[in-house]
């Protein structure tokens, strides 16, 4: 099923007609979004396609002061019919059983997937659904997939989640600086690094996402087995946001029928072109963490 | 006299020799991460016969040992996980701090007494969260860094019958921990099993819509951030009822530890004896001499300000020079056999600390190496010296470079 991150919700009419089954829909307490969408919005939604799945972001980390608000929202929610929760924080999941709210809980701890125990330990705890690791090579997140006894998501395309922080960073950059920082998004590049990244703030604080965006279209068929394929529409315009759904439903929809090869061979240029800066991100690519092999791989040695 | 619940003194180490100077300096438990399993893959981490030893030292002063596994596994990091928290509870580890659900989950499954302490990389900061993590049996929740002491003291409040660990020096990711994928994308270095590059302390160029916000040779961005230091608070957190405060710093230097260990004892002793006599800034001073950065208060007041970010280097400050070690002392003479850390020489000032009696300054007017030959400087590490200080000092006290301002 291919699912998307609900930037654009005037577009969902297109969005369904191409075949996205359910949708990531920012609200009001979802955390590293641009967008957010308030209950009503939300609700309207769910009413209009009844039998396409929305999860909404409940996917911050609360702080005791406003965990009062955490609740009221996901009763507020329970009115909505919406279909379960995107959710990191244990006090989510805790509060959506001791209440016996009827939302099934899809656990994108943006970083933590990493292993099938974990997440069939926290099956056990009563998630529905899980995000698997971007951070991890493909033979890994298959062999997750492979073992794990729930329904997983897989992102497919778009920037990476890299970090998040309370601290208002920029603002306190401009007040070092005495620069007013009154732009939405602003890009950072590392000294020494050709990395370049997005960093955003709202009132949760700042967060930081890959300015490259990853992608998978010509990988689909090793992926056949993932419940959820996610393309992360974040800093894509409509209409880049459209022309990638579209390729990718297409590609899905020829892995069907055999000619994926083809319709490969025919989008993915068009993709580098649409859809810019490309990457692999950690397809193909296993992070060290031994201070051996760092030592080793910074001599030049193989890790 | 006042009586107060004396909170767990909670220290870190990354090798035995940081273990014991901890224990010796007053810590009640000691945080050690093993070869496996353990973040901070940079500290020398301990084998299985290190933590056995540990154990065995720990228990002949009362103390409790605490093991990290706090990595985020990997599917290939999933073997040999149930025989090594076997091994540590037979050992007889007090606990182990954990951040992944999998590792509480087997150590409940598998019968052990070891206690499991739920790792602040789980970013734990409302009472719901505690409340699930209570519930699958751990017995303590090591807060996030981002919890505030209002909001700390609602938790203690609401969550009475589960133990709460809280950060109160050392350095500070400026990411919520567990969720920071910066090393990962820089330097693919996985931090969350240990080898963070700390590119958080990095230097950025940043750019808007127009172009480039700092000048070149400007105030670079950096998320940089300075240490945290709660002794102004200590009073406060003991009397809320925090059964445990931690310090950070597995990598850091014996100097730091035996400094940092015994300012906060005294702190917390002093305090518990008589709370009207103790004054913060005293301790602070202490605390200053083992400092790398200039400190902050962190996520006390509920959020940080531009005073709590590094942008420049001028604020990191290097520790007052470490120079030896006490190994014995010759009541009669006067003179101290020491093991020399950094270079001195005849003439300099000392400031002696120690576990056992107040700071006591002398200056070094003979050092005699192991021939028995009079020498006027100590420029070999670890060499044993004689020293004549002077004053009593003791086996395991210390010894820094007095500085003078010029």
């Amino acid at each position: 099923m291919l699912s998307i991150h609900l930037i654009y919700p005037e577009y969902i009419s297109d969005y369904v007609e191409m075949g996205v089954d359910l949708f990531l829909v920012p609200g009001e307490l979802s955390a590293y979004t641009t967008r957010h969408l308030d209950v009503n919005e939300i609700s309207s939604l769910k009413k209009a396609y009844p039998d396409k799945q929305f999860f909404v972001l409940v996917n911050g980390l609360y702080e005791q002061h406003e965990l009062k608000q955490l609740q009221d929202y996901l009763k507020t929610l329970t009115t909505t019919g919406i279909d379960g929760l995107v959710f990191q924080d244990f006090g989510v999941l805790y509060e959506v059983k001791k209440n016996h709210y009827p939302f099934k809980l899809l656990y994108e701890s943006m970083t933590l997937n990493t292993n099938h125990e974990t997440l069939n330990a926290l099956h056990h705890y009563g998630i529905d659904m899980a995000m698997v690791s971007r951070e991890i090579p493909l033979t890994e997140q298959l062999s997750i997939n492979d073992n794990a006894q729930l329904p997983l998501m897989i992102q497919v395309h778009g920037v990476s989640y890299m970090g998040s922080s309370k601290r208002h960073l920029l603002k306190h950059y401009g007040e070092a600086l005495k620069k007013t920082m009154a732009d939405e998004v602003y890009e950072i590049i590392a000294n020494g690094s050709d990395y370049p990244c997005y960093i955003f703030e709202d009132e949760r604080g700042t967060t930081i996402y890959s300015k490259k965006k990853i992608y998978m279209l010509d990988l689909l068929s090793h992926l056949k087995d993932f419940d959820y394929l996610y393309i992360e529409t974040l800093f894509m315009d409509a209409h880049e946001t459209l022309e990638v759904i579209s390729m990718y439903a297409d590609c899905l929809q020829a892995l069907k029928n055999g000619r994926y090869a083809q319709y490969v061979k025919d989008y993915l240029p068009m993709l580098k072109k649409v859809s810019q800066p490309l990457e692999r991100g950690f397809i193909e690519d296993k992070t060290i963490y031994h201070l051996e092999d760092v030592k080793r791989r910074d001599a030049g040695e193989q890790v | 006299m006042n009586k107060f619940k004396k909170p767990e003194l909670l220290a870190p180490a990354g090798n035995l020799e940081k273990l014991k100077t901890a224990i010796i300096y007053g810590a009640d438990a000691v945080f050690v991460g093993g070869k496996e399993f353990s973040l901070r893959s940079a500290a020398s981490n301990f084998s299985l016969e290190d933590i056995q030893e540990a154990v065995a030292f720990a228990n002949d002063y009362g103390a409790r040992i605490h093991v990290t596994c706090n990595i985020i596994l990997h599917e290939d990091n999933l073997e040999g996980l149930r025989e090594y928290l076997k091994q540590l509870d037979d050992i007889g580890v007090t606990a182990v701090i954990v951040a992944d659900p999998y590792i509480m989950t087997i150590v409940k499954e598998m019968g052990l007494s070891l206690e499991v302490h739920v790792s602040t990389q789980m970013s734990v900061m409302n009472t719901s969260a505690i409340n699930f993590f209570k519930d699958m049996g751990c017995e303590r929740v090591v807060l996030a860094r981002e919890t505030s002491f209002a909001d700390l003291k609602t938790i203690r409040q609401e969550c009475p019958d589960i133990e709460l660990e809280y950060f109160i020096h050392g350095a500070m990711c400026v990411n919520y921990s567990g969720r920071c994928m910066l090393s990962n994308y820089f330097s693919r270095r996985d931090a969350n099993r240990g080898g963070c590059s700390q590119s958080c302390r990095w230097y950025y160029d940043i750019y808007d819509q127009k172009g480039q916000v700092n000048e070149v040779d400007g105030l670079k961005f950096s998320m940089s951030s300075k240490d945290m230091c709660l002794i102004d608070h200590i009073g406060e957190l003991i009397d809320l009822g925090v059964d445990s405060f931690k310090i950070e710093g597995r990598m850091k230097s014996l100097h730091y530890i035996a400094t940092v260990v015994s300012t906060y004892r005294k702190f917390i002793d002093d305090y518990c004896e008589n709370k009207e006599k103790v004054l913060s800034l005293n301790y602070k001073k202490e605390l200053n001499k083992a400092a790398n950065r200039a400190f902050c208060e962190g996520f006390y007041n509920g959020q940080t300000t531009v005073d709590s970010q590094l942008y420049n280097l001028r604020d990191e400050h290097p520790t007052q020079e470490f120079i030896m070690r006490v190994l014995d002392y010759d009541e009669a003479t006067q003179i101290a056999t020491i093991e020399q850390r950094n270079y001195f020489k005849v003439g300099d000032e000392v400031e002696i600390f120690s576990p056992y009696h107040d700071n006591l300054n002398f200056i070094v007017t003979s050092i005699v190496n192991a021939d028995g030959e009079a020498v006027e400087v100590a420029n070999h590490p670890m060499e044993v010296l004689k020293v004549y200080t002077g004053k009593r000092v003791n086996r395991n006290d210390m010894g820094r470079k007095v500085k003078h301002e010029k």
